[in-house]
């Protein structure tokens, strides 16, 4: 039996997704729930399993091709589970065959109006109308009728789900629409650049086009200001590697569960860099939680994951939600749940060098802290010259909400705890006070 | 020729059998000016006029004779039975004239304009009409084609006064004494039981290896036994290969599968190997409508054909061919031309073989399911198990429940034995809503029914039959 295999309702409100890879090739035999492509959406990449045992009669896409909700992915051939009778004899068998003779009329044409290939949806007729009244394709629906059976209800309430998704989009998915260009501007038009030279077209995947539209949202809705500063992360340093050497548990203890810690610290005393601007109610939303982005640099892209509650946790487990964190974005196995809720967000080149650049506010956040590559400088220390560390440390800031005196005084806040490590330990908070806060998100962990 | 007179219409229905009459009601219903067209005088076409009616009159009044004549274990003996073909003859015709007046009452009842010719298409939008009232063309924005199905008569066949089809043999003023029928499908299982019950020497020919191609051997096999009890002489693989004509009977020559050829002569040969479009002789290209290479018209799941003002419904678009699909097509062609969102889309088109015992069907068969990759539970009852079947010394046949085994959705029912043709609806809306096996089970059937039976078939497809005792699986 030959088993059309569509694309899933990937939820979320998405309505395709582009395929990255072939995980099988036609004419091979899969089992069922064996990963037949790797297919991508704006959330994350993900594997569709092959819902029977079967072979693969034919490949309807080719890598980097965009897929709707409901296409037709892979075309399968069915095998009959063990321990179910396969039809017997090698006659055609109709399903309702009573027509009498042989000749002329002989069952079987190929006729559009032979409804009954796919297994059929599990629905009453009175539903199926319902569905087909509001566009419903009721093999995206789920049934919670016996046996799985769609019921109106069912149907309604998909539709319901549906008309919600579409004109609240939630806060976080704000920038799933286009951003449209400022009023009065109007959007260049492109040279012919082949006028130039040989040039290539490829599709922005979906990672990229939410980068560029998220971007787009930031540069349009904030007015960012930069500032500058360097830390001296000697003493940090000396702390850290000797951490290391002392076998602590976190395998690769990195600067960055430190800047985290030194960051929530200063947010902590300046309560306007973990908040938001509500243009609308010209109001500022203070956040009374910490949630810390940390932006992963991934093979589709930039990821911002979110570690929570950054504030109650220590340095080590800072360490450890951040790697696995950065483990699930790198994989392309992240939830879209695991990026949302930030209250600020820290960028780090670091590693990849750099002095000095200028990161874009991850909006609705009202700042951003990137850090350089620390480097080794020659630098006068207690009346001495010396080779100290320095860490580049830069902070752009919402200039609607936050003035430059504000920022300079947080960045030395930073920058004074990075300094002198000692304060950093000195202020987790109790795990008892921490506790008493109500959880601001029910559900949401 | 006397000119023609042209006439804007809105919707027209081409053909006024069970397909062409549902669609013309539905759409007057919904407020459309309807014209129906038709080359009879009469309403109801085939079904009515020479098919399903006049063949369930005679079929009703063999199953009285036989009953009749088996009444001996209620110790009811009836000494001379005596047929009076041609008093049969009237009220079976009585029946077609009542129905059709019905039809006809209705059709006036809501304003829809009747038409009686022979109508052609002449472009995508006009409809020639030659009839004895003048021939007019009919201007319409929207035609629904329901034209039906006839008859097949493919050589060595050829009209005789002594060569039949169920056009001509549901029109029979006598009895004939020794009748061929050629094709053991439905038709010719239905009107050779008939007329064997009723008396005449019956033989049946067909040409794969048994009765009833499509239906399942185990059903089939109850059938092929009562026929042979009744004497029906029963040749399998065999083919007519000529025939010849003479004084009013007919010889025929069969070759068999393995085998000397053999011949007889018979009063009438019964033709009954399948039906042919009435698709034709109607102008269909010239309107652009696409037909198969069977000449079927095409049509998707709303009924339209390659031309979206004109809708298709019944015969003419395929088989099955069956009368209450061609009427769920009308009505739905009907509805999607009045613009409403419907489509024929059913999840099961049930069929009944009026044989002796019955047959009904619908939805999948275990091989069906099978055959899809499912895993399925299956459940028989008997009817020698009924209480009820016992008291209407009816014990032959069973009810066979195919379920998923997963969800357990009741996928198909197969019947066989008294009274299956009524029993067949409440499985097919079991099937149709997507009922369980635990739907059907904890619905509470009444006592003592056949329509139980269908109850225990159920609960033996959950393991858990009452009236037969299996050891647990």
């Amino acid at each position: 039996m030959i088993h059309e295999f569509r694309l899933p309702d990937l939820g979320e409100g998405l309505h395709e997704a582009v395929l990255v890879a072939w995980k099988v090739q036609e004419g091979d035999v899969v089992q069922q729930d064996q990963p037949l492509a790797e297919v991508e959406t704006d959330k994350a990449l993900s594997e569709l399993p092959s819902p029977c045992a079967g072979r693969v009669l034919k490949l309807h896409w080719q890598p980097g091709d965009v897929i709707p909700v409901g296409a037709v992915v892979v075309t399968l051939e069915h095998t009959i589970p063990e321990g179910v009778r396969t039809a017997a004899g090698d006659k055609e068998q109709e399903p309702a065959a009573v027509a009498v003779g042989t000749e002329p009329v002989q069952e079987g044409s190929a006729h559009p109006e032979r409804l009954q290939a796919e297994a059929p949806v599990l629905a009453a007729p009175a539903t199926r109308r319902l569905a087909r009244e509001h566009g419903v394709d009721l093999r995206l629906v789920r049934g919670t009728g016996p046996g799985g059976r769609i019921t109106q209800e069912d149907v309604l309430s998909y539709v319901a789900a549906r008309a919600a998704a579409q004109t609240h989009p939630a806060a976080e998915s704000v920038a799933e629409v286009p951003f449209d260009m400022p009023p009065g501007v109007q959007r260049p038009v492109l040279p012919d650049f082949s006028r130039w030279g040989p040039i290539e077209r490829q599709p922005a995947t979906p990672i990229r086009r939410r980068i560029a539209q998220r971007m787009m949202v930031s540069f349009h809705t904030t007015a960012p200001v930069t500032h500058m500063d360097e830390a001296d992360v000697s003493l940090l340093e000396d702390c850290r590697r000797r951490l290391r050497l002392a076998g602590s548990a976190a395998p690769k203890l990195s600067i960055l569960p430190f800047v985290v810690r030194a960051a929530v610290s200063a947010l902590q005393q300046f309560p306007l860099f973990n908040a938001s601007f509500d243009d609308d109610r010209q109001e500022i939303i203070f956040k009374k939680y910490w949630h810390i982005g940390i932006a992963v640099d991934s093979p589709q892209g930039l990821l911002v994951p979110v570690v929570r509650d950054a504030d109650r946790k220590t340095i080590l487990e800072l360490a450890q939600e951040i790697a696995r964190l950065a483990d699930l974005a790198r994989s392309g196995k992240i939830r879209a749940e695991d990026m949302r809720g930030g209250t600020f967000t820290i960028t780090n080149i670091g590693a990849l060098g750099g002095t000095a650049f200028t990161p874009i506010i991850n909006w609705p956040e009202v700042a951003i802290l990137g850090c350089g590559r620390i480097r080794e400088h020659l630098a006068l220390h207690q009346g001495s010259i010396a080779a100290r560390l320095v860490l580049p440390l830069i902070l752009t800031f919402d200039h609607r909400v936050l003035d430059g005196a504000q920022a300079a005084r947080f960045l030395n806040a930073i920058k004074e705890r990075l300094e002198n490590p000692l304060a950093l330990f000195i202020e987790v908070q109790a795990p008892s006070e921490s506790a008493q806060r109500p959880d601001s998100e029910p559900g949401r962990r | 020729m006397i000119g023609e007179a042209l006439e804007k219409a809105d919707l027209v229905v081409l053909g006024a059998g069970p397909g062409g009459y549902a669609a013309a009601f539905r759409a007057a219903d919904l407020g459309r000016q309807v014209v129906l067209v038709d080359s009879e005088p009469r309403l109801g076409g085939v079904c009515l006029l020479r098919g399903c009616i006049p063949s369930k009159a005679m079929i009703a009044a063999a199953e009285l004779v036989n009953r009749l004549r088996h009444a001996g274990n209620m110790g009811i003996v009836v000494g001379d039975l005596r047929l009076d073909f041609a008093q049969l003859a009237r009220w079976r015709n009585q029946i077609v004239q009542d129905l059709a007046r019905g039809v006809e009452q209705l059709c006036r009842q809501r304003g829809i304009r009747r038409l009686t010719g022979q109508g052609v298409l002449r472009s995508s939008h006009e409809l020639f009409v030659s009839g004895s009232d003048g021939n007019v063309v009919l201007q319409f924005q929207h035609l629904i084609v329901a034209t039906g199905s006839r008859p097949a008569m493919p050589p060595p066949f050829r009209h005789h006064d002594a060569i039949l089809t169920s056009d001509e043999a549901l029109a029979l003023e006598h009895l004939p004494q020794d009748l061929l029928v050629v094709g053991g499908g439905y038709i010719g299982i239905e009107l050779g039981t008939c007329f064997a019950t009723l008396g005449s020497r019956v033989t049946i020919v067909e040409v794969l290896d048994r009765l009833l191609p499509g239906v399942e051997p185990e059903l089939v096999r109850v059938v092929h036994k009562r026929l042979s009890e009744r004497g029906v002489r029963i040749h399998l693989q065999s083919r007519v290969t000529s025939l010849t004509c003479d004084q009013g009977r007919v010889t025929v020559h069969v070759q068999p599968h393995q085998g000397a050829t053999w011949s007889e002569t018979y009063d009438c040969v019964l033709v009954a190997v399948g039906r042919q479009p009435r698709t034709n002789d109607i102008g269909l290209e010239r309107a652009g409508v696409a037909v198969d290479d069977k000449g079927f018209i095409l049509v998707d799941e709303q009924c339209r054909t390659s031309q979206k003002h004109i809708y298709a419904a019944g015969d003419c678009t395929g088989p099955p061919f069956l009368a209450h699909r061609a009427k769920h097509m009308g009505l739905v062609a009907a509805e999607v031309a009045c613009g409403r969102v419907q489509a024929f889309e059913p999840r099961t088109i049930p069929i009944v073989v009026f044989s002796d015992p019955e047959i009904a069907c619908c939805g999948l068969s275990e091989e069906e399911a099978a055959s899809q990759g499912r895993r399925v539970h299956v459940g028989r009852f008997r009817f020698g198990g009924s209480g009820r079947a016992r008291t209407l010394d009816e014990t032959e046949g069973l009810v066979v429940v195919v379920a998923d085994a997963d969800t357990g959705a009741v996928l198909g029912v197969r019947m066989v034995g008294p009274q299956v043709s009524e029993l067949i609806a409440e499985a097919t809306l079991a099937v149709e809503m997507g009922a369980t096996l635990e739907d059907v089970t904890s619905t509470i059937h009444a006592h003592p029914t056949l329509a139980e039976c269908l109850h225990e078939a159920a609960e033996a497809a959950r393991g858990m039959a009452l009236h037969v005792y299996r050891i647990k699986r």
